[in-house]
């Protein structure tokens, strides 16, 4: 299997320049664009603070990978050429923006912390930060509203009451989520996250505050499971990480190690696989080829 | 051995050739005659086995009857676009929000609260090489239908299942969606601009964690048909949680906080390992005469230029040599102070500048250089169509759509699409027929008494 991973591609007319990193890959499909607030909230597009396409596009080649491992084996009996692009990984998973600019060319605009397609969905300010509040049905919205009202008996009253908000598909409109959202941060701004998520998890609401990375270090749920791990790192120490999200009851991912310095395996390698001497090995450094 | 007319090609037609997307329906499925069972609703579960799908197993996904899954109903502004959702209701439609999670698959219908409806997944589940499901951990197992009871029937099985929290641990029992994954999982904490630019922690405007772990999972999947097949002819229990994804990529980050202490933060469009290497706001909007105000918008355009002599190129494209003066090297630029100062200066070359021309004059001079699309530019652009990314499809029950291909190239085995989806309860009578072996009056008996 021979694989190539890049940002646009390396064949096609956009084909990649040499240094394209993840950034070239986030604003050509679209994602920049849409990340954001809207112009009207103060907001411009926005790239994601991590590397989205890369780690996206790495996943999808590993896929690709693997499904032309499995064909090898199972039925095609040679290898194949493999080839994915961090801007590709994306488009496949940018929700259903291309099927509805087919439809009637809409450009879907950025919607900021909010979602264009579901209320309540979405994440607001609250005393100590952000927290994430979800439940667009029946079942979870009036559970919301009951949760702010134990604190704020008019806020519930006023959402309940409100005969524009009692169908689902009304409450979708701009000016309505602006309503909902108004009135909900109206009793979050006084609670912490913790708050938040403690009177919302009462009414098995998903609900969670933006946690910042030291929080997700630190949270207690995360170091039991181990995504976020100690590893004893041969070379570099103690090193804090994200754990294998391969969880399998017989085939668990592991992480050995984090990296190792260049030429580490050298002698390895090139004795094992390329059957070179020691002579030989020496020249080579000598020349700065290894 | 290559032979000549291989050879000969250039290397860009030897690729067009290869993966030429005209040739994809005379080419092998890899996952042909593996069977996934996929009992999943949103985006995390039902994206896993759309992988699957394209990739050519028969995928069943199973939902509930009438309304079909809660995504089919999530759309932007309600408008439910294609219709019909099922055969049983022609004037209700699938919203925008099930598209692109749900290719290629059988539709069944079956209400799991109904004892019938357990014996229709047992029958499926002895069938079956993989099986996926998202409802709350342990409702399955409850309900019979679980890893435990799967794997005395079917000790092959692969079962997968996806979450926000996972299905053991403290935080076990929290729901989950794809923002509060994103919120919890740590990465919408460094997303957005910093406070003093007006900025706050950003959500990726895409269900992001749930497409992306669905992509996590599928590749599990796979890895363990892999080990299934050619090393030890067992199944597997696997588990994903959808925060724990969001972990595993923030590594960098996290062992930031491990090694010092410090708090990754936003730092908005710019990069704080490497400078230059952000997007600019380039002050002309490439379309002011628009009707759409998402058009009408000003441009951005990036541009990466950190290494010195792309840096010294750049200030030579905006003629300001003081700047390549102050700044010659990348440890001079990148500190905060030396962005906030920079940054400034580029926004303001490009203030009564289209973004067009800004990438003009950027990749003229040999910078690598990128304007930000919006959806209809990049659906314009010939590149991921021609590469199959990106395609019209004549869709059987829809007519013509616009959607994503497979995300990646394989020349011999590629994936494809086949249709984007089908309506509630599509497939009942073939996989009912052919799975589960039910006659024509009993199906009718199972829809009568709406089991199916």
């Amino acid at each position: 299997m021979y694989l190539w991973v890049g940002q646009r591609g390396q064949w096609g007319p956009l084909k990649d320049q040499p240094g394209a990193m993840d950034p070239v890959a986030q604003c050509s499909m679209g994602f920049v664009h849409g990340t954001g607030a809207p112009v009207s909230f103060g907001g411009t597009p926005t790239r994601s603070g991590w590397w989205l396409c890369d780690q996206v596009g790495g996943t999808f080649a590993a896929i690709g990978a693997m499904a032309a491992l499995y064909a090898r084996e199972k039925f095609l009996g040679k290898g194949q050429f493999v080839e994915c692009t961090g801007a590709e990984a994306v488009i496949r998973i940018i929700d259903y923006n291309w099927a509805w600019n087919g439809m009637d060319g809409s450009v879907r605009p950025r919607y900021g912390n909010w979602d264009l397609a579901i209320n309540i969905y979405a994440v607001n300010p609250c005393a100590d930060g952000q927290i994430m509040v979800g439940g667009g049905h029946d079942r979870l919205w009036f559970r919301i509203w009951r949760a702010a009202g134990k604190a704020k008996p008019f806020l519930e009253q006023h959402i309940c009451e409100d005969p524009k908000l009692r169908v689902v598909t009304d409450r979708l409109p701009h000016y309505q989520q602006v309503e909902t959202y108004t009135t909900l941060v109206e009793w979050m701004k006084d609670c912490t996250r913790f708050q938040c998520e403690t009177a919302l998890q009462e009414e098995e609401v998903a609900s969670g505050g933006v946690s910042f990375l030291d929080e997700v270090c630190e949270f207690p749920h995360y170091k039991y499971r181990g995504h976020v791990r100690l590893l004893d790192d041969g070379e570099y120490g103690q090193v804090l990480l994200g754990g294998s999200s391969f969880i399998g009851s017989n085939t668990p991912g592991r992480i050995k190690w984090i990296g190792r310095p260049v030429g580490k395996d050298n002698e390895d390698i090139y004795r094992g696989l390329a059957g070179l001497n020691r002579q030989e090995l020496a020249s080579l450094k000598k020349g700065g080829v290894i | 051995m290559v032979d000549k007319a291989l050879k000969d090609m250039t290397f860009e037609d030897f690729c067009r050739s290869v993966f030429n997307t005209k040739d994809t329906f005379h080419k092998p499925e890899v996952l042909k005659g593996i069977r996934a069972v996929s009992t999943t609703q949103y985006i995390l579960g039902p994206s896993c086995a759309a992988y699957l799908a394209e990739l050519g197993a028969e995928t069943i996904k199973v939902e509930l009857p009438k309304r079909g899954e809660p995504m089919r109903h999530t759309t932007p502004f309600n408008e439910p676009f294609l219709y019909p959702l099922s055969r049983w209701m022609p004037e209700k439609g699938t919203g925008l929000g099930f598209f692109g999670a749900n290719p290629n698959e059988l539709f069944l219908s079956l209400d799991f609260h109904k004892p019938e409806a357990i014996e229709i997944m047992k029958r499926l589940a002895a069938k079956t090489d993989v099986f996926a499901e998202n409802y709350r951990a342990g409702t399955f197992d409850r309900w019979g239908i679980g890893y435990r009871q799967h794997v005395q029937i079917n000790p092959r099985v692969i079962y997968q299942w996806m979450g926000g929290f996972g299905g053991w641990g403290p935080g076990r029992n929290r729901a989950s969606y794809d923002i509060l994954g994103q919120a919890q999982g740590g990465c919408f904490s460094i997303t957005g601009w910093p406070k003093e630019y007006g900025g706050m922690p950003s959500k990726q405007t895409i269900w992001i964690m749930d497409y992306w772990g669905g992509a996590i999972s599928a590749f599990n999947i796979i890895a363990c048909l892999y080990w299934r097949d050619n090393v030890s002819n067992k199944g597997n229990f696997l588990e994903y949680s959808q925060v724990h994804g969001a972990q595993r990529h923030l590594t960098d980050a996290i062992a930031l906080y491990g090694k010092t202490g410090i708090v990754a933060q936003r730092w908005g469009n710019w990069d704080p390992l490497l400078s230059v290497h952000g997007i600019l706001k380039c002050g002309k909007s490439s379309y002011p005469n628009s009707k759409n105000p998402q058009e009408q918008e000003v441009g951005f355009c990036f541009v990466s230029a950190f290494k010195d002599e792309d840096f010294k190129k750049l200030c030579g494209v905006i003629g300001n040599a003081e700047l390549a003066k102050k700044y010659p090297t990348h440890s001079d630029r990148v500190g905060s102070d030396a962005q906030v100062a920079i940054y400034p200066v580029l926004d303001k070359w490009a203030a009564d500048k289209t973004k067009e021309e800004v990438w003009k004059a950027f990749t003229g001079a040999g910078l690598v250089s990128q304007p930000v699309w919006n959806s209809n530019e990049a659906a314009e652009q010939e590149h991921w169509h021609l590469r199959g990314s990106m395609q019209w499809l004549d869709d059987p029950t829809f007519g013509d759509v616009l959607t994503q291909g497979v995300a990646y190239r394989l020349s011999e085995t590629p994936g494809r699409i086949k249709n984007v989806f089908k309506p509630v309860g599509a497939d009942n009578e073939y996989v009912l027929a052919k799975l589960c072996g039910y006659g024509g009056s009993e199906i009718a008996a199972l829809e009568k008494n709406e089991i199916i």
